[in-house]
């Protein structure tokens, strides 16, 4: 993959099915488990909205930008963010930089969760049915 | 002659209309169908019928209240025909969302 | 992923065990329902649903969190003090799932706690804690609570609103805006425990043998799915489209059953009524329809719903013609924790008796008009809080001891559950006979065979059903076939975990044994047949009638309708006279009872017993 994969969020539309995780986290582990997925949905119970967050591939990411300890990278072409877990020690400052909420640290997994993008081919595309996830608006 | 066709459930959210007149004399439902596609949007003839010309699954039509079985049900001057979605069957579209 | 536990929390002593669930009961009861009938037939004898004794299981399905068909559900078992038979009911959310990523598949919880209580669970621990602060909390705010004080956004969780608290026979769980394990009054059975919450976070893999075809093989699937018009139609305007047929082809019961549809007037509450209220669609877990609206009241309400039950048993049965305000009624009994089903089965029956003159004005407090909203929503206030004739009514069919003797006959019963949504079943045969025999009393989500009434060449439905079956929904020809055959898939998928709306429910070219053998296959790398799948319903639903058979209802002359179905024909409209006729319905029975290989009397054979090796 070269290319910059840009994946556009509609939350309106959004259902809180939760495939995206689902499928996200099977691609990723061999296992469904959405603490694991690099894409979540928020719940709005006062707005009645369903909001998913993936990592949008910022230019010159705040997140990477944000990390003391350069553990995060923005790969040139793509714009993926990879994570270099040997360095990260979990200040979070990348998850408070992070203007769309697309980075998520796991207490449980020990991880830095961030979208990857599957390499070139996102899981999650296909099995969002609504659109509240697609590559074209 | 006119008649007037009421659209409720997925045939209304596919035209964007909740009633259409088809002008003509058709004897049958069918025929009906026919003259609404030609005047209006041929959309309704492809949702509502299926290859073998019989009555998709999808949908259920009345004529004044009374479950119409096929397309062959003659039709008279002045009865309201309802198209309804069910909650179940139907062919696929090549259009999906 | 086949190494799950099984939890079981005594309140009254605090003790918290657990136990691997066995593999042999896999392949014999899949899980879920399944194994949850299997645990309350093996070790839970009857007893009062009120006592501390009656179990309350949660189970999880085989494939609950799975991609597969809508695989957010599991099932809630008890006995049940709605009807005082068995209980049991599936609810969808996000529960099931976050249950199994925290490593359980079932929990049962025995015992009552002297003070208010509410479970923990989380990666392979559970805490009994204190709950005496949301106690008389509705069910929302419960929640809400929970997720602020444990700082967890997506903690996921169970829970009773007042009604349950003050056992109101029709209370039910919720989770969510609006997911309930609705019928039956499960919620009042924790309310009795003290149990005011399960809450609940997983961070556990739920690891699949083929995980990388799994993917690609529910993405085909699913995207086969989205080309149908049924998934379509349903993700649109959700389960109230069916008000439209059913209104128009004079389906639709109104005034407790006694008036035909409601013409034009109808109108008024069909699905195109929500528009203006719908912020868009939501869903269960893992779902492939999404079905539910999110609804706004301008200056009032926001939440989730109001579905087909809520407009046929609130709008045309009590000819509450106003959508705003079924929407309004629906947020009242999510809040209390509520069946809107029951408690609008308790309302035409006091509405029916207040025109009959069979209780008065002094009783009610109020007028009981057909037609008057307010009235609604006041007994519900008053059943929630049991005060006055709601007092009465939240007794749900306990409340005849407290009425004239002229009152039982309009009280709209089978199996002593009141009716679930039964539009059609004088006219549709197959869905009235239905209700006869469905293991929980009358209700459709057991048995309600929904094909016969699309049309369909009388060959589509032979091939579908292995045996003739009458296309014409009037005839009762080939209608035992049907339903047997309905509640064998409805147990294999509510065990699996998945919903209704993604199998033959709805259309006879729906996912059913083929996919969930294949679905079975990716997951656990079993090869299980699909006559092994068939039968493993089969025992099942023979299960539920033993159990039945203990409670003393399991026998051939409990198998019946409310009288009013086989008396009084429908009144007007355009399937005028329709009704169920005594001698077909007792063949009916003959035929039904032959297929689960039953005795006449409606017993399982012992040869049948054996068969399917139940202990």
């Amino acid at each position: 993959m070269t290319q910059r994969q840009e994946i556009l969020v509609t939350v309106p539309v959004c259902t809180g099915c939760r495939l995206c995780e689902v499928a996200c986290s099977l691609f990723h582990r061999g296992a469904v488990n959405p603490e694991g997925a690099r894409v979540w949905v928020a719940e709005d119970w006062d707005n009645s909205l369903y909001e998913p967050h993936i990592c949008q591939l910022c230019e010159d990411a705040p997140c990477a930008g944000a990390c003391p300890l350069e553990a995060l990278t923005q790969e040139a072409g793509t714009g993926v963010i990879r994570v270099d877990s040997d360095l990260c020690n979990a200040c979070l400052a990348c998850v408070e930089a992070c203007p769309y909420g697309a980075i998520r640290w796991s207490d449980a997994l020990n991880e830095l969760l961030v979208c990857d993008r599957c390499g070139g081919e996102p899981s999650c595309l296909p099995f969002c049915h609504r659109g509240a996830l697609s590559q074209t608006p | 002659m006119a008649f007037k066709v009421r659209f409720f459930g997925q045939l209304r959210n596919i035209l964007g209309r909740d009633e259409l007149v088809a002008q003509g004399s058709p004897a049958t439902v069918g025929e009906l169908i026919r003259l609404l596609a030609q005047q209006h949007d041929r959309r309704i003839k492809e949702e509502l019928l299926d290859e073998e010309g019989n009555f998709d699954y999808a949908y259920a039509v009345f004529i004044n209240g009374e479950r119409v079985e096929g397309p062959h049900t003659p039709l008279r001057e002045g009865q309201e025909v309802t198209v309804t979605s069910m909650i179940a069957g139907g062919k696929g579209c090549s259009t999906a969302r | 992923m086949l190494h799950r536990q099984i939890a079981t929390v005594d309140l009254s002593t605090g003790e918290v065990k657990t136990e691997p669930l066995p593999q042999e009961w896999r392949r014999r009861y899949l899980g879920g329902r399944g194994i949850n009938m299997l645990l309350l037939y093996s070790r839970y004898p009857p007893v009062d649903p009120f006592s501390p004794e009656n179990p309350l299981i949660f189970g999880c399905g085989l494939l609950t969190a799975l991609p597969g068909f809508g695989s957010g559900r599991m099932n809630v078992t008890a006995y049940s003090p709605a009807s005082g038979n068995l209980g049991d009911s599936n609810v969808g959310g996000h529960f099931g799932p976050e249950l199994r990523f925290a490593g359980y598949d079932h929990l049962i919880v025995t015992g009552r706690s002297p003070e208010p209580t509410y479970l923990l669970i989380s990666d392979g621990k559970i805490e009994i804690r204190d709950a005496s602060h949301l106690w008389g909390l509705t069910t929302l705010e419960t929640q809400q609570t929970l997720r602020r004080e444990l700082r967890e956004e997506r903690l996921r969780v169970l829970t009773i609103g007042p009604a349950g608290e003050r056992g109101v026979r029709m209370a039910c769980i919720i989770t969510g805006p609006k997911d309930a394990a609705g019928r039956f009054g499960m919620g009042a059975v924790m309310g009795a425990k003290n149990l005011k919450a399960v809450a609940v976070k997983g961070t556990q893999d739920l690891s699949v043998a083929h995980p990388r075809e799994l993917l690609s093989y529910s993405r085909e699937q699913y995207e086969a799915l989205w080309r149908r018009r049924w998934i379509q139609t349903l993700g649109r305007q959700g389960t109230p489209l069916l008000m439209a047929p059913a209104n128009e082809g004079g389906w639709l019961l109104t005034r407790n059953d006694q008036g035909g549809p409601l013409g034009e007037r109808g109108r008024a509450i069909y699905a195109e009524s929500l528009e203006p209220f719908s912020l868009g669609m939501a869903s269960c877990f893992g779902c492939t329809v999404h079905c539910r609206h999110r609804h706004l009241v301008p200056g009032g309400p926001r939440g989730e719903g109001p579905e087909y039950s809520a407009f046929a048993w609130m709008g045309a049965n009590l000819e509450v013609l106003d959508t705003e305000l079924i929407i309004r009624a629906t947020d009242l009994l999510n809040d209390y924790g509520m069946d809107i089903i029951d408690t609008m089965v308790m309302i035409a029956f006091a509405f029916e008796l207040y025109q009959r003159g069979i209780i008065s004005r002094s009783l009610s407090g109020i007028p009981l008009e057909w037609g008057d909203g307010e009235a609604v929503l006041a007994l519900i206030h008053q059943m929630a809080q049991r005060e006055g004739l709601g007092d009465i009514l939240s007794e749900g069919s306990y409340c005849l001891n407290r009425l004239p003797p002229e009152a039982e006959p309009y009280l709209m019963r089978v199996r002593n559950a009141l009716l679930g949504p039964a539009p059609g079943s004088r006219v549709v045969k197959s869905f009235g006979l239905a209700h006869a025999v469905a293991t929980i009393g009358g209700h459709l989500h057991r048995n309600r065979p929904g094909v016969d009434v699309l049309g369909l060449p009388a060959q589509v439905l032979e091939d579908l059903y292995g045996g003739p079956v009458s296309p014409d929904s009037r005839s009762y020809d080939g209608k035992a076939r049907m339903v047997w055959w309905h509640e064998l898939l409805y147990a294999v998928c509510d065990s699996l975990g998945f919903c209704r709306f993604q199998t033959v429910f709805n259309s006879p070219h729906a996912p059913q044994y083929p996919q969930y053998r294949e679905l079975i296959r990716l997951a656990l790398d079993w090869d299980m047949s699909i006559e092994e799948l068939k039968e493993a319903g089969e025992r099942i639903y023979t299960t539920e009638r033993l159990l039945l058979g203990r409670m003393g209802v399991g026998g051939r002359e409990h198998d019946t309708l409310p009288r009013r179905w086989f008396e009084e024909p429908v009144a007007e409209g355009p399937c005028k006279g329709e009704l169920i006729e005594r001698p077909q319905f007792e063949k009916f029975l003959d035929d039904y009872y032959a297929l689960h290989g039953w005795g006449n009397d409606g017993i399982p054979t012992p040869e049948t017993v054996a068969r399917l090796g139940i202990l």
